[in-house]
């Protein structure tokens, strides 16, 4: 299990909660390093946090997340502390759990199934507070279990009426039965542990903590929960858990980060246009409206004479392969189709022939409709983040490979017939996202000026991909076939933005946009440390490739053309 | 050299009449629960000649509202699953070659304004913008559909009436009907039942009883909350409809909802997760 939980399967979790009840709690991850930690609800603020341990595997982390966010279904006010012993107060955390559980359960009998392998305790655990208190949640869980102790007999009569509904509604009865049933647990002479049970009979079940109001005599938690949990004993006496935060939005230090372009370590000399777009905030759930500006500018000139070896070196293989899959897509019709709209005359003719020779004529009768092969629109768009600055096995660096890619790429398209752009970008925080225009749709690879442009990208800044792919959806002619294609070292990023799940997210968002827009989006990625399980969980299956040596380059491109033109 | 036969062929059709249309009458009423109004909006838009244009999630019912008003007003109903490679002579029709040479086939288009029919365009916006091209003339007061390949200009027959469909939802900027196209149409709007309709619709069209057909109602509308994310719609009656008959064969609720909800919504694995716990959630 890794040390936060998978992106992967908190997705998962998100949808299944928001699918099943509507609610929308932001998830963190506590720290993995104790192992028994309950999960910790914090209510308060405009959106709950469901504080999940990192231990688990995924059915547990689901009756975790089911219990809390039956809390927030079916919870109500805070419960008035006054007056109740600690006995008291867990026995009502019991019976408000099996409460909001039993209505859960009613909605969706399937949740007992993922509840019911952690309620094990029985009389064999002995008579002890803490086992008594695990033998009821049980005996409250489910409600056939045979205990044979007669308190549980009585609680289960309390609890529910005859016919097996719920006895207790309003707060004040729970409260009230609360109190009586820890009357009782005080005449069996039996004692609580104060500091509350170590040995969590019920492991899904979160801390509780808010079941009460906060205490402000008690001191606020020094730590955020995100770095460190409250430690054993606070997990249950609980009522120090600060967990009121709600984080600012990531990027809302004043000043600091608003475009300042003398300090920034992007160049743009000249640019040619300036449009916001919208980004993903996993935090609050939303997009947050003209968030990120995207700046255009050309990229500046320099010596091109090295890439124009390197295109002319595997240019004519790649068209070559380029060229053969295209014809391997058409059938060597003469012109003739078994359908279409419109009579082919030669065909006719002989069909005409071979009829009164006795013959069976040809079925192919109609002119071929030509167009099978329809040309594509591909936008190439290079990442030049900091990172491509070093270097891959091969000795080159990484920009060196993509640029390259990229230009080869681009030559052989057009050379097929296709129309391609070619762009670079990079980014340093929402304000200041460059992107470079290396080669017009009008401009041909071979140009001196597309070269110069290409030979002037130079590695800096962050890789905030979701601005440029939406800045790349945008540029892409409607009606058309169309294809993005992404050439990257690494993963999102960007230095404003300290949640690595944060921009992984708003990538997804903007990559089903294009994909609704009706733009296939591809990957293609090279970095010295190898492939990225990031990118390749994200894109569509076969939408991601690691490029591992430019002369792989004809066939991975030759797939995403065929991928974006099977499509759709 | 090619020698269109239409005048022979009008002989023909003509000898036959209006029987030529039978196999296209919609012989026993359809199972269709009005949700609103929608029969008699379609029924006022009939009378006055407008083409009407469906739309709403897919399986939802639009088909088979025009199924039931086709049998209630008592006219054939010919439908054309439209799809991108759908070309005008697939709507209008093509020169054949037989033993005795070439033969105009009528196309479903054109048969429908010869013989009068409803004629549904299922999924229009799949079809090629050259091809929605063609039922402009047919759409507005001229009703008419010139035949460019055998010169003949047809008049629509009174009893002819265009209706399309097309789902708002999940097309993107790409495929959306042109204004000058979607401007000639009246429309109404379909979605999914309320949960009492869709209830009764999914037990009558699956056979099961009314408490699973409620948990499969409840279980599509937690699904549909994910449209838009993660889902691009949620679980449409069909899908319900489907469920219901596997469980009627006796697969247990669980295993049908996989089969005929989970997996046919998505590909994606984290939604499907998130799904198979939505089902394992919603049944005992």
């Amino acid at each position: 299990m890794p040390a936060s939980p998978d992106p992967g399967s908190s997705r998962a979790l998100s949808l299944y909660l928001r699918a099943l009840w509507n609610v929308a709690p932001r998830l963190a991850a506590l720290p993995a390093t104790h192992d028994t930690a309950r999960p910790i609800l914090g209510i308060e603020g405009s959106r709950p946090v469901l504080h999940l341990p990192a231990t688990g595997d995924a059915a547990l982390q689901r009756a975790r997340a089911a219990h809390a966010a039956a809390h927030l279904s079916f919870g109500g006010e805070p419960f008035e502390r006054a007056r109740l012993k600690p006995v008291q107060r867990a026995l009502l955390e019991i019976l408000e759990d099996a409460r909001v559980e039993w209505l859960a359960m009613q909605a969706l009998p399937g949740l007992r199934r993922l509840w019911a392998p952690h309620h094990v305790a029985d009389a064999s655990w002995g008579n002890g507070a803490e086992a008594l208190l695990a033998r009821l949640s049980r005996c409250l869980f489910e409600p056939a279990h045979e205990d044979g102790h007669a308190w549980m007999a009585r609680v289960r009569g309390l609890f529910f009426t005859p016919d097996g509904r719920l006895a207790l509604e309003t707060p004040a009865q729970l409260r009230d039965i609360a109190s009586r049933l820890g009357n009782d647990v005080g005449q069996m002479r039996l004692r609580l542990n104060p500091g509350g049970w170590q040995i969590e009979p019920v492991a899904y079940r979160d801390d509780n903590h808010h079941l009460w109001p906060r205490d402000d005599m008690l001191p606020p938690s020094a730590t955020p929960l995100e770095q460190e949990r409250p430690d054993a004993n606070g997990a249950s006496d609980d009522d120090d858990a600060d967990t009121t935060f709600e984080r600012p939005p990531p990027q809302g230090a004043p000043g600091s980060d608003a475009g300042d372009a003398a300090a920034s370590v992007l160049q743009i000399e000249s640019a040619l246009r300036t449009v916001t777009y919208p980004e993903w905030d996993r935090l609050i759930g939303r997009t947050r409206p003209d968030w990120c500006t995207v700046i255009e500018a050309q990229a500046p000139r320099s010596d091109a004479s090295a890439l124009r070896a390197g295109l002319e070196r595997h240019l004519a293989r790649t068209v070559r392969l380029l060229q053969a899959s295209a014809m391997s897509d058409r059938r060597p019709t003469q012109g003739r189709s078994k359908d279409g709209d419109l009579l082919h005359t030669g065909a006719l003719i002989d069909a005409g022939i071979a009829l009164r020779a006795g013959r069976d004529p040809e079925h192919r009768l109609y002119r071929d409709s030509a167009a099978r092969v329809e040309s594509l629109d591909v936008l190439l768009l290079i990442d030049t983040s900091a990172s491509t600055a070093l270097s891959l096995p091969s000795g080159r660096t990484v920009l060196a490979t993509l640029r390259e890619a990229a230009l080869l790429a681009a030559a052989a398209l057009e050379a097929t017939g296709h129309r391609c752009i070619v762009q670079a970008f990079a980014s340093d925080t929402r304000h200041r996202v460059r992107v470079q225009r290396v080669k017009d749709r009008a401009e041909r690879t071979g140009d001196d000026a597309v070269l110069a442009r290409a030979g002037g990208l130079v590695s800096a800044g962050s890789t905030r991909m979701g601005a440029a792919l939406r800045h790349a959806t945008a540029q892409m002619p409607i009606r058309s076939r169309s294809l993005i294609l992404l050439l990257t070292d690494g993963e999102p990023h960007d230095v404003d933005i300290h949640d690595p799940r944060y921009l992984t997210e708003d990538l997804a968002h903007a990559l089903n946009e294009a994909r609704r827009a009706g733009v296939a989006v591809a990957c293609l990625h090279s970095a010295p440390d190898g492939a990225s399980s990031t990118l390749r969980r994200i894109f569509p299956t076969g939408g991601y490739v690691a490029l591992r040596a430019p002369e792989h380059l004809p066939h991975l491109l030759i797939r995403q053309m065929q991928t974006a033109t099977g499509k759709f | 050299m090619i020698s269109p036969a239409t005048a022979d062929l009008r002989l023909a059709n003509g000898a036959t009449g209006a029987d030529t249309l039978s196999d296209w009458r919609v012989a026993d009423e359809p199972y269709y629960t009005a949700a609103g109004d929608e029969v008699e909006a379609f029924e006022a838009a009939h009378a006055r000649h407008l083409p009407v244009m469906l739309k709403g999630p897919t399986g939802c019912g639009k088909t088979r509202f025009v199924e039931y008003v086709a049998w209630k007003l008592g006219v054939p109903l010919i439908t054309v699953a439209c799809h991108e490679d759908l070309t005008a002579g697939d709507l209008i029709g093509r020169f054949l070659l037989d033993a005795e040479g070439t033969r105009w086939q009528d196309g479903p288009l054109t048969r429908a304004v010869r013989f009068g029919a409803i004629c549904y365009l299922d999924e229009v916006v799949e079809a090629r913008a050259d091809t929605t091209v063609l039922i402009h003339p047919l759409t507005d007061a001229r009703r008419q559909l010139p035949l460019a390949a055998t010169g003949e200009l047809l008049h629509a027959h009174p009893d002819f009436r265009l209706v399309v469909s097309y789902n708002p939802g999940y097309h993107g900027l790409h495929k959306t009907l042109k204004p000058s196209t979607r401007q000639r149409f009246t429309a109404l709007e379909f979605g999914y039942p309320d949960a009492a309709h869709e209830c009764a619709i999914v037990m009558h069209e699956s056979g099961v009883e009314a408490g699973t057909a409620r948990q499969l109602v409840a279980l599509a509308e937690r699904t549909r909350r994910l449209a838009g994310d993660g889902l691009d719609e949620g679980a449409s009656t069909r899908m319900l409809i489907h469920a219901g008959a596997l469980i009627a064969q006796g697969l247990s609720a669980r295993s049908a909802c996989r089969q005929a909800v989970a997996g046919p919504l998505t590909d994606d694995r984290e939604v499907a997760a998130a799904l198979i716990a939505a089902i394992d959630a919603s049944f005992a």
